[in-house]
Protein backbone atom coordinates (compact mmCIF):
# COMPACT_ATOMS: atom_id res chain seq x y z
CA UNK A 1 0.00 0.00 0.00
CA UNK A 2 1.32 3.45 -0.87
CA UNK A 3 2.36 5.45 2.17
CA UNK A 4 1.01 8.96 1.67
CA UNK A 5 2.14 11.99 3.64
CA UNK A 6 -0.57 14.09 5.32
CA UNK A 7 -0.36 16.67 2.53
CA UNK A 8 -0.72 13.97 -0.10
CA UNK A 9 -3.71 12.54 1.75
CA UNK A 10 -5.31 15.97 1.86
CA UNK A 11 -4.68 16.46 -1.84
CA UNK A 12 -6.12 13.04 -2.56
CA UNK A 13 -9.17 13.89 -0.46
CA UNK A 14 -9.75 17.23 -2.16
CA UNK A 15 -8.82 16.49 -5.72
CA UNK A 16 -8.88 12.74 -6.07
CA UNK A 17 -11.65 10.64 -7.56
CA UNK A 18 -12.27 8.85 -4.32
CA UNK A 19 -12.25 11.10 -1.23
CA UNK A 20 -13.69 8.21 0.82
CA UNK A 21 -10.54 6.22 0.22
CA UNK A 22 -8.33 9.13 1.28
CA UNK A 23 -10.38 9.73 4.39
CA UNK A 24 -10.30 6.06 5.25
CA UNK A 25 -6.51 6.13 5.12
CA UNK A 26 -6.50 9.21 7.30
CA UNK A 27 -8.76 7.56 9.87
CA UNK A 28 -6.63 4.44 9.98
CA UNK A 29 -3.55 6.57 10.52
CA UNK A 30 -4.91 8.63 13.40
CA UNK A 31 -7.78 6.68 14.96
CA UNK A 32 -5.76 5.16 17.79
CA UNK A 33 -4.06 8.38 18.81
CA UNK A 34 -7.33 10.28 18.70
CA UNK A 35 -9.25 7.52 20.49
CA UNK A 36 -6.80 7.22 23.39
CA UNK A 37 -6.58 10.99 23.72
CA UNK A 38 -10.35 11.07 24.11
CA UNK A 39 -10.43 7.98 26.32
CA UNK A 40 -8.02 9.56 28.78
CA UNK A 41 -10.37 12.50 29.09
CA UNK A 42 -13.71 10.69 29.37
CA UNK A 43 -12.41 7.32 30.71
CA UNK A 44 -15.43 5.29 29.54
CA UNK A 45 -15.02 3.31 26.31
CA UNK A 46 -18.59 3.81 25.06
CA UNK A 47 -18.35 7.57 25.57
CA UNK A 48 -14.95 7.63 23.89
CA UNK A 49 -16.36 5.60 20.99
CA UNK A 50 -19.19 8.12 20.44
CA UNK A 51 -16.80 11.05 20.66
CA UNK A 52 -14.18 9.59 18.34
CA UNK A 53 -16.89 8.97 15.75
CA UNK A 54 -18.20 12.52 16.09
CA UNK A 55 -14.66 13.81 15.82
CA UNK A 56 -14.02 12.08 12.50
CA UNK A 57 -17.45 12.99 11.15
CA UNK A 58 -16.72 16.64 11.94
CA UNK A 59 -13.29 16.29 10.43
CA UNK A 60 -14.87 14.91 7.26
CA UNK A 61 -17.18 17.92 7.00
CA UNK A 62 -14.41 20.44 7.61
CA UNK A 63 -11.48 18.78 5.91
CA UNK A 64 -12.13 20.41 2.54
CA UNK A 65 -11.66 23.79 4.22
CA UNK A 66 -8.67 22.79 6.35
CA UNK A 67 -6.10 25.50 5.67
CA UNK A 68 -3.02 23.59 6.75
CA UNK A 69 -1.97 26.36 9.14
CA UNK A 70 -1.39 23.56 11.60
CA UNK A 71 -0.53 19.91 11.25
CA UNK A 72 -3.34 17.54 10.46
CA UNK A 73 -3.01 15.59 13.70
CA UNK A 74 -3.00 18.70 15.91
CA UNK A 75 -6.13 19.81 14.06
CA UNK A 76 -7.74 16.42 14.76
CA UNK A 77 -6.63 16.62 18.39
CA UNK A 78 -8.22 20.04 18.68
CA UNK A 79 -11.56 18.74 17.41
CA UNK A 80 -11.28 15.70 19.68
CA UNK A 81 -10.41 17.83 22.71
CA UNK A 82 -13.31 20.20 22.10
CA UNK A 83 -15.73 17.33 21.61
CA UNK A 84 -14.55 15.64 24.79
CA UNK A 85 -14.74 18.77 26.91
CA UNK A 86 -18.20 19.55 25.51
CA UNK A 87 -19.25 16.02 26.42
CA UNK A 88 -18.07 16.45 30.03
CA UNK A 89 -19.75 19.84 30.20
CA UNK A 90 -23.03 18.36 28.97
CA UNK A 91 -22.72 15.59 31.50
CA UNK A 92 -22.25 18.15 34.26
CA UNK A 93 -25.22 20.26 33.22
CA UNK A 94 -27.47 17.25 32.51
CA UNK A 95 -27.00 15.87 36.02
CA UNK A 96 -26.40 19.23 37.75
CA UNK A 97 -23.01 17.98 38.88
CA UNK A 98 -20.13 20.16 40.01
CA UNK A 99 -16.75 19.52 38.38
CA UNK A 100 -15.51 17.53 41.39
CA UNK A 101 -18.39 15.05 41.17
CA UNK A 102 -17.75 14.41 37.50
CA UNK A 103 -14.13 13.59 38.29
CA UNK A 104 -15.35 11.36 41.12
CA UNK A 105 -17.61 9.50 38.70
CA UNK A 106 -14.70 9.12 36.29
CA UNK A 107 -12.59 7.68 39.12
CA UNK A 108 -15.36 5.22 39.99
CA UNK A 109 -15.54 4.26 36.35
CA UNK A 110 -11.80 3.67 36.34
CA UNK A 111 -12.21 1.14 39.15
CA UNK A 112 -15.25 -0.65 37.76
CA UNK A 113 -14.67 -0.67 33.99
CA UNK A 114 -13.65 -4.08 32.67
CA UNK A 115 -11.92 -2.28 29.81
CA UNK A 116 -9.47 -0.73 32.24
CA UNK A 117 -6.58 -2.92 33.25
CA UNK A 118 -3.22 -2.39 34.85
CA UNK A 119 -1.60 -2.97 38.17
CA UNK A 120 -2.36 -1.06 41.33
CA UNK A 121 0.30 1.54 40.72
CA UNK A 122 -0.93 2.27 37.20
CA UNK A 123 -4.45 2.78 38.50
CA UNK A 124 -3.05 5.04 41.21
CA UNK A 125 -1.42 7.16 38.54
CA UNK A 126 -4.71 7.39 36.64
CA UNK A 127 -6.52 8.39 39.83
CA UNK A 128 -3.85 10.98 40.52
CA UNK A 129 -4.33 12.40 37.02
CA UNK A 130 -8.07 12.65 37.65
CA UNK A 131 -7.45 14.86 40.69
CA UNK A 132 -5.83 17.48 38.44
CA UNK A 133 -7.73 20.51 37.18
CA UNK A 134 -9.10 19.84 33.68
CA UNK A 135 -6.51 21.89 31.79
CA UNK A 136 -3.59 20.38 33.71
CA UNK A 137 -5.01 16.92 33.08
CA UNK A 138 -5.09 17.58 29.34
CA UNK A 139 -1.58 18.98 29.34
CA UNK A 140 -0.20 16.11 31.39
CA UNK A 141 -1.79 13.43 29.21
CA UNK A 142 -0.67 15.03 25.97
CA UNK A 143 2.87 15.52 27.21
CA UNK A 144 3.36 12.33 29.15
CA UNK A 145 1.43 9.77 27.11
CA UNK A 146 1.30 11.30 23.62
CA UNK A 147 4.78 12.83 23.95
CA UNK A 148 3.67 15.93 22.12
CA UNK A 149 5.88 18.97 21.84
CA UNK A 150 4.76 22.11 23.64
CA UNK A 151 4.41 23.90 20.30
CA UNK A 152 2.03 21.21 19.10
CA UNK A 153 0.08 21.30 22.35
CA UNK A 154 -0.11 25.04 21.99
CA UNK A 155 -1.82 24.59 18.63
CA UNK A 156 -4.30 22.14 20.12
CA UNK A 157 -5.16 24.04 23.28
CA UNK A 158 -4.60 27.62 22.13
CA UNK A 159 -2.37 28.27 25.13
CA UNK A 160 1.12 29.74 25.18
CA UNK A 161 4.12 27.42 25.42
CA UNK A 162 5.18 29.07 28.69
CA UNK A 163 1.78 28.46 30.28
CA UNK A 164 1.80 24.85 29.09
CA UNK A 165 5.22 24.24 30.60
CA UNK A 166 4.05 25.70 33.89
CA UNK A 167 0.87 23.58 33.77
CA UNK A 168 2.85 20.42 33.16
CA UNK A 169 5.30 21.29 35.91
CA UNK A 170 2.48 21.81 38.43
CA UNK A 171 0.73 18.65 37.27
CA UNK A 172 3.84 16.55 37.81
CA UNK A 173 4.35 17.94 41.30
CA UNK A 174 0.74 17.23 42.24
CA UNK A 175 0.90 13.70 40.89
CA UNK A 176 4.13 13.02 42.73
CA UNK A 177 2.54 14.24 45.95
CA UNK A 178 -0.55 12.14 45.36
CA UNK A 179 1.51 9.00 44.71
CA UNK A 180 3.54 9.64 47.87
CA UNK A 181 0.45 10.19 50.02
CA UNK A 182 -1.61 7.23 48.78
CA UNK B 1 11.30 36.97 37.03
CA UNK B 2 10.34 33.37 36.50
CA UNK B 3 9.97 32.72 32.81
CA UNK B 4 7.93 29.60 32.09
CA UNK B 5 9.52 29.30 28.67
CA UNK B 6 12.81 28.49 30.37
CA UNK B 7 11.34 25.32 31.87
CA UNK B 8 12.76 22.17 30.28
CA UNK B 9 10.88 20.36 27.50
CA UNK B 10 10.62 17.22 29.67
CA UNK B 11 11.06 17.66 33.41
CA UNK B 12 14.22 15.65 34.26
CA UNK B 13 13.13 15.34 37.90
CA UNK B 14 9.88 13.76 36.89
CA UNK B 15 10.62 10.76 39.04
CA UNK B 16 7.66 8.49 39.28
CA UNK B 17 8.38 6.60 36.09
CA UNK B 18 11.73 5.51 37.42
CA UNK B 19 11.40 5.69 41.18
CA UNK B 20 7.92 4.26 41.48
CA UNK B 21 8.26 1.76 38.69
CA UNK B 22 5.60 3.50 36.64
CA UNK B 23 5.91 3.08 32.93
CA UNK B 24 3.78 4.58 30.23
CA UNK B 25 1.60 1.55 30.23
CA UNK B 26 -1.76 2.01 28.60
CA UNK B 27 -4.40 0.92 31.08
CA UNK B 28 -7.29 1.54 28.70
CA UNK B 29 -8.43 -1.42 26.66
CA UNK B 30 -10.82 -1.71 23.75
CA UNK B 31 -13.09 -4.53 22.57
CA UNK B 32 -11.54 -7.02 20.17
CA UNK B 33 -10.83 -5.73 16.65
CA UNK B 34 -12.23 -2.35 17.65
CA UNK B 35 -9.82 -0.38 15.47
CA UNK B 36 -10.48 -2.63 12.49
CA UNK B 37 -14.19 -1.87 12.62
CA UNK B 38 -14.09 1.78 13.65
CA UNK B 39 -13.24 3.31 10.22
CA UNK B 40 -16.05 1.29 8.61
CA UNK B 41 -18.49 2.39 11.26
CA UNK B 42 -17.51 6.03 10.81
CA UNK B 43 -17.65 5.73 7.01
CA UNK B 44 -21.16 4.27 7.25
CA UNK B 45 -22.25 7.17 9.43
CA UNK B 46 -20.72 9.69 7.04
CA UNK B 47 -22.50 8.07 4.09
CA UNK B 48 -25.77 8.01 6.05
CA UNK B 49 -25.37 11.67 6.87
CA UNK B 50 -24.57 12.51 3.26
CA UNK B 51 -27.67 10.73 2.05
CA UNK B 52 -29.81 12.50 4.64
CA UNK B 53 -28.34 15.85 3.56
CA UNK B 54 -28.94 15.05 -0.09
CA UNK B 55 -31.96 12.78 0.32
CA UNK B 56 -34.95 15.05 0.62
CA UNK B 57 -34.05 18.22 -1.24
CA UNK B 58 -31.04 17.36 -3.33
CA UNK B 59 -32.91 15.64 -6.20
CA UNK B 60 -34.93 18.81 -6.70
CA UNK B 61 -32.53 21.55 -5.67
CA UNK B 62 -28.78 21.77 -5.66
CA UNK B 63 -27.11 23.40 -2.68
CA UNK B 64 -26.46 26.58 -4.67
CA UNK B 65 -30.11 26.73 -5.71
CA UNK B 66 -31.16 26.39 -2.09
CA UNK B 67 -28.84 29.22 -1.11
CA UNK B 68 -30.15 31.39 -3.95
CA UNK B 69 -33.74 30.58 -2.94
CA UNK B 70 -32.99 31.44 0.68
CA UNK B 71 -31.45 34.76 -0.40
CA UNK B 72 -34.53 35.59 -2.51
CA UNK B 73 -36.83 34.78 0.42
CA UNK B 74 -34.74 36.97 2.71
CA UNK B 75 -34.79 39.80 0.15
CA UNK B 76 -38.59 39.57 -0.26
CA UNK B 77 -39.16 39.55 3.49
CA UNK B 78 -36.77 42.47 4.00
CA UNK B 79 -38.44 44.38 1.15
CA UNK B 80 -41.89 43.79 2.60
CA UNK B 81 -40.82 44.90 6.04
CA UNK B 82 -39.15 48.00 4.57
CA UNK B 83 -42.24 48.80 2.46
CA UNK B 84 -44.57 48.43 5.44
CA UNK B 85 -42.28 50.55 7.55
CA UNK B 86 -42.14 53.26 4.88
CA UNK B 87 -45.94 53.23 4.53
CA UNK B 88 -46.34 53.56 8.25
CA UNK B 89 -43.96 56.50 8.25
CA UNK B 90 -45.84 58.18 5.39
CA UNK B 91 -49.21 57.76 7.11
CA UNK B 92 -47.75 59.14 10.27
CA UNK B 93 -46.32 62.22 8.55
CA UNK B 94 -49.53 62.75 6.57
CA UNK B 95 -51.61 62.92 9.72
CA UNK B 96 -49.34 65.52 11.26
CA UNK B 97 -49.35 67.89 8.28
CA UNK B 98 -50.87 71.31 8.86
CA UNK B 99 -53.28 72.76 6.38
CA UNK B 100 -50.60 75.20 5.32
CA UNK B 101 -48.37 72.23 4.56
CA UNK B 102 -51.11 70.73 2.48
CA UNK B 103 -51.66 73.94 0.56
CA UNK B 104 -47.98 74.16 -0.16
CA UNK B 105 -47.80 70.69 -1.61
CA UNK B 106 -49.02 69.12 -4.80
CA UNK B 107 -51.37 66.95 -2.81
CA UNK B 108 -53.78 69.88 -2.88
CA UNK B 109 -55.17 68.62 -6.20
CA UNK B 110 -56.42 65.52 -4.47
CA UNK B 111 -58.04 67.34 -1.60
CA UNK B 112 -61.71 67.67 -0.95
CA UNK B 113 -62.94 71.19 -1.71
CA UNK B 114 -64.48 71.61 1.73
CA UNK B 115 -61.24 70.70 3.40
CA UNK B 116 -59.48 73.38 1.40
CA UNK B 117 -62.08 75.96 2.27
CA UNK B 118 -61.76 75.08 5.94
CA UNK B 119 -58.05 75.36 5.59
CA UNK B 120 -58.29 78.78 4.01
CA UNK B 121 -60.61 79.95 6.75
CA UNK B 122 -58.45 78.56 9.50
CA UNK B 123 -55.31 80.08 8.11
CA UNK B 124 -57.00 83.44 7.65
CA UNK B 125 -56.68 83.45 3.90
CA UNK B 126 -59.16 85.60 2.02
CA UNK B 127 -61.97 83.56 0.52
CA UNK B 128 -61.81 84.84 -2.98
CA UNK B 129 -63.94 81.99 -4.11
CA UNK B 130 -67.03 83.37 -2.32
CA UNK B 131 -66.40 86.85 -3.62
CA UNK B 132 -66.17 85.55 -7.13
CA UNK B 133 -69.40 83.68 -6.62
CA UNK B 134 -71.12 86.89 -5.46
CA UNK B 135 -69.91 88.78 -8.49
CA UNK B 136 -70.95 86.11 -10.87
CA UNK B 137 -74.42 85.30 -9.44
CA UNK B 138 -76.34 88.29 -8.08
CA UNK B 139 -79.57 86.67 -9.19
CA UNK B 140 -78.99 83.81 -6.83
CA UNK B 141 -78.35 86.21 -3.97
CA UNK B 142 -81.61 87.97 -4.66
CA UNK B 143 -83.56 84.76 -4.71
CA UNK B 144 -82.01 83.54 -1.47
CA UNK B 145 -82.46 86.81 0.37
CA UNK B 146 -86.17 87.09 -0.62
CA UNK B 147 -86.89 83.43 0.10
CA UNK B 148 -88.25 83.12 -3.41
CA UNK B 149 -89.58 79.74 -4.36
CA UNK B 150 -87.73 78.97 -7.52
CA UNK B 151 -90.32 76.38 -8.66
CA UNK B 152 -92.96 79.13 -8.92
CA UNK B 153 -90.75 81.13 -11.24
CA UNK B 154 -90.07 78.07 -13.34
CA UNK B 155 -93.78 77.30 -13.60
CA UNK B 156 -94.54 80.88 -14.63
CA UNK B 157 -91.91 80.73 -17.34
Amino acid sequence: MTEYSDSELLKLFREGDNPNYAFNLLMRRYQQKVYYHIRRIVIDHDDANDIVQNTFIKAWSALANFREDSQLFTWLYRIATNESLSFLKKKRTAFFLPLVNVEKKLTDKLESDYLVSGDEIQLKLQKAILTLPQKQRLVFNMKYYDEMKYEEMSQVLGTSVGALKASYHHAVKKIENYVKEH
Amino acid sequence: MNNNNDLPEQDPDFGFTGKSGLGKQNVFKTPDAYFDKLPLEISDKIQARKSVDQGVLAPVFSRMQLVAFALVVIAVISGSVFYLYQNKEENKSESTLSYQDLINTDIVTEMDENMLLDAYAEEGIATNVNQNEKETSPMEDYLIENHTDITLIINEL
